[in-house]
């Protein structure tokens, strides 16, 4: 893949966290003050340096996620909260191992104000990633966690700058401290790009409903075009943010991916089905409503991959989405290598562009086998789920440089990936899109 | 697989910080500088006279042993961490000590350079025997 500019950015990505533990080291340095306290005094700022940079990951800044597909970047941005976390527990337990002197001024009453702004940054950063970790199980709805996942992170940062402020060691140089607790602040001020830059942004691109077509499985399409702009340049398989029925600013976006051909960007297709809220309200969305998308993101896209000598697709209910926009793409480049869909779904009843793939056939030369869940009478295709015995019998495993895109519920994807891994395919040949970020 | 990769990135990166911790503490305290574990105890006469020089100076306006004093600055345990040596630039800090204090104490500090020196070596000694 694009490997190059993917080790760019982790190094940007180090050198964010770690440069500031440098700057400490630079110009008149302060004695050491005994091993173990000077690292605890290391992982307490390491630590807000990791927690400041997370608002960076989640800014969705295009160039800088592109290389990995935003996914990963979520991923990460939810498992090194876990490392911060983990760095801040050891500042704690290692500041009061090298002082234990400490624990008195905690219980004496006569606590400084920087230390109780610790013990409280300290509480908001385990009770933000605790309401992350279990929102579902806490039955927290997505948006009103979102709002309080932002207000969190923030109090908690700022919590932490004080304490910066007030105790740090290190830091008595006055243009150190100021590049320190201005570089904190930057860090949050991003939530101001992403909450007011970004959506005026977004405002002045403005899209419209032209249509709101009911497809099979409680799904629906909707086509959407720019109005006064061209349109959303975007490779097929990338998805997009939409906002509707709000204004860009009220943070109130879901992710899609984008089911038309990126040969026609001046005209949109999400294909949406009804999981929720959200996507309840699509079938009464009116043609000529407005709409705002950020995007385009992610990494699942054939056109990462140029040199490959043919595709695989493996789809499950709705995940069929950005495979239409790849195989929709293909067609209309007029691209001669051979393609393979695995679809699978619960009934006949429920199969989403049964016919446009038909039809796509006479244009691609391209393989459909459609899996169900449960067979009808008269059916003699595929039945059950897309183990490794169905994957054997229909891939072109023989076929060298073959790229693998799946993309469908959680548990599909997982036997999917552990089926080709079985048969052989190399992991760097396969990629999955999951709808579930968050 | 894609988790695997962001798992795989995240747990380099925490190895990567918790070293980068380590080295950064290892260059702030050369191996020689640090108190050898196995320091003869200084002699009880000379602790107990700079316990005497900690009470007279009134170290405890800004320090606690023990509990007493202000718990801001508490000095319980520095023996183990500090050489005598190191413990002495604490206290009455040469012009190289500058950053190591805010500015305000040590400035008030510097009084404390012209104690007799045997006054020095009994509140260093005394302080080393927190352990
Ligand atoms: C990269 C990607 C591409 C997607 N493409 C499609 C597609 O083409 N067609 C399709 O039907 N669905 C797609 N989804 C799933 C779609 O985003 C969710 O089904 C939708 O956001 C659910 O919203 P809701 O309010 O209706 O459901 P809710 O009842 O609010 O939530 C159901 C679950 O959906 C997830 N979710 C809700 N809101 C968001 C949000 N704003 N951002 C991220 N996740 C959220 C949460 O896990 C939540 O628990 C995609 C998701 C991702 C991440
Ligand atoms: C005006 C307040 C003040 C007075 C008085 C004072 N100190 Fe300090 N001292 C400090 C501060 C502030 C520090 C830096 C400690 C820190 O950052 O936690 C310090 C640091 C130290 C350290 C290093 C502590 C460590 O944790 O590494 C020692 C040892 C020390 N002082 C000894 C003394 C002694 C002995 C006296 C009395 C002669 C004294 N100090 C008087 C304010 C004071």
């Amino acid at each position: 893949m694009n490997t190059n500019r993917i080790i760019f950015w982790i190094a940007v990505y180090l050198a964010l966290v770690l440069a500031p533990l440098g700057l400490l080291l630079a110009g008149p340095v302060p004695a050491g003050r005994g091993f173990a306290l000077d690292a605890a005094l290391a992982l307490g700022y390491l630590a807000l340096a990791v927690m400041g940079v997370q608002f960076l990951l989640t800014a969705r800044f295009r160039r800088a996620t592109a290389p990995f597909g935003i996914d990963i970047i979520y991923y990460f941005h939810r498992l090194i909260a876990l490392v911060g976390l983990a760095l801040l527990v050891g500042h704690v337990l290692l500041v009061y191992r090298a002082k234990p002197g400490l624990g008195a001024l905690l219980l004496s009453g006569a606590m400084p104000w920087h230390l109780a702004a610790a013990c409280a940054s300290l509480g908001l950063f385990a009770l933000l990633i605790g309401l992350s970790l279990w929102r579902k199980q806490l039955h927290t709805h997505y948006e009103p966690w979102r709002r309080l996942h932002g207000a969190l992170a923030v109090a908690a940062v700022l919590l932490a700058v004080a304490h910066v402020e007030g105790s740090g060691y290190y830091l008595h140089e006055p243009w150190k401290r100021a590049a320190w607790t201005g570089g904190a602040l930057g860090w949050v001020l991003l939530i101001g790009y992403i909450r007011l830059l970004k959506p005026a942004l977004m405002l002045r691109r403005p899209y419209r409903v032209t249509a709101v077509q009911a497809e099979r499985a409680n799904t629906w399409t909707l086509t959407l075009q720019p109005e006064g702009h061209a349109g959303l340049r975007f490779l097929p398989g990338q998805f997009t943010w939409l906002t509707l029925g709000h204004s860009p600013f009220a943070a109130n976006e879901h992710p899609f991916s984008i089911a038309s051909s990126a040969e026609h960007p001046e005209r949109l297709d999400l294909t949406i089905k009804d999981l929720g809220d959200f996507t309840h309200t699509i079938r009464q969305v009116k043609p000529g409503a407005a709409a705002y998308l950020d995007g385009p993101y992610g990494a699942f896209t054939i056109d990462f991959h140029p040199a490959a000598s043919g595709f695989v697709f493996i789809a499950g209910g709705v995940g069929i989405a950005p495979v239409m926009s790849m195989l929709r793409t293909l067609a209309d480049r007029g691209d001669t290598r051979p393609l393979t869909l695995l679809y699978g779904n619960m009934h006949w009843e429920n199969v989403i562009f049964r016919e446009e793939l038909e039809a796509l056939r006479a244009r691609l030369p391209l393989d459909v086998v459609h899996v169900l869940q449960e067979g009808h009478e008269g059916w003699d295709g595929e039945t059950g789920f897309l183990t490794q015995d169905v994957l054997a019998r229909h891939l072109p495993l023989a076929a060298e440089g073959r790229e693998y895109f799946v993309c469908g519920p959680k548990p599909m994807i997982a036997l999917v990936e552990r089926g080709l891994h079985g048969l052989g395919v190399p992991q760097r040949h396969v990629r999955s899109e999951l709808f579930d970020l968050v | 697989m894609r988790e695997h990769l962001a798992r795989w990135l995240a747990l380099t990166t925490g190895l990567l910080l918790l070293a980068a911790a380590l080295a950064f503490a290892r260059w702030q305290n050369p191996l020689e500088g640090a108190p050898p574990a196995t320091a003869p105890a200084p002699a009880p006469a000379l602790v107990s006279e700079g316990s005497a020089v900690y009470e007279a100076q009134g170290c405890a306006l800004c320090h606690a042993i023990g509990g007493e004093g202000d718990p801001q600055h508490p000095l319980d345990g520095i023996g183990a961490r500090l050489s005598p040596e190191r413990i002495r630039g604490f206290i009455a800090p040469a012009e190289a000590m500058r950053a190591s204090l805010p500015a305000e104490v040590f400035e008030f500090k510097q009084q404390f350079r012209d104690l007799p020196p045997e006054d020095l070596d009994a509140l260093s000694a005394y302080l080393s025997s927190l352990r």
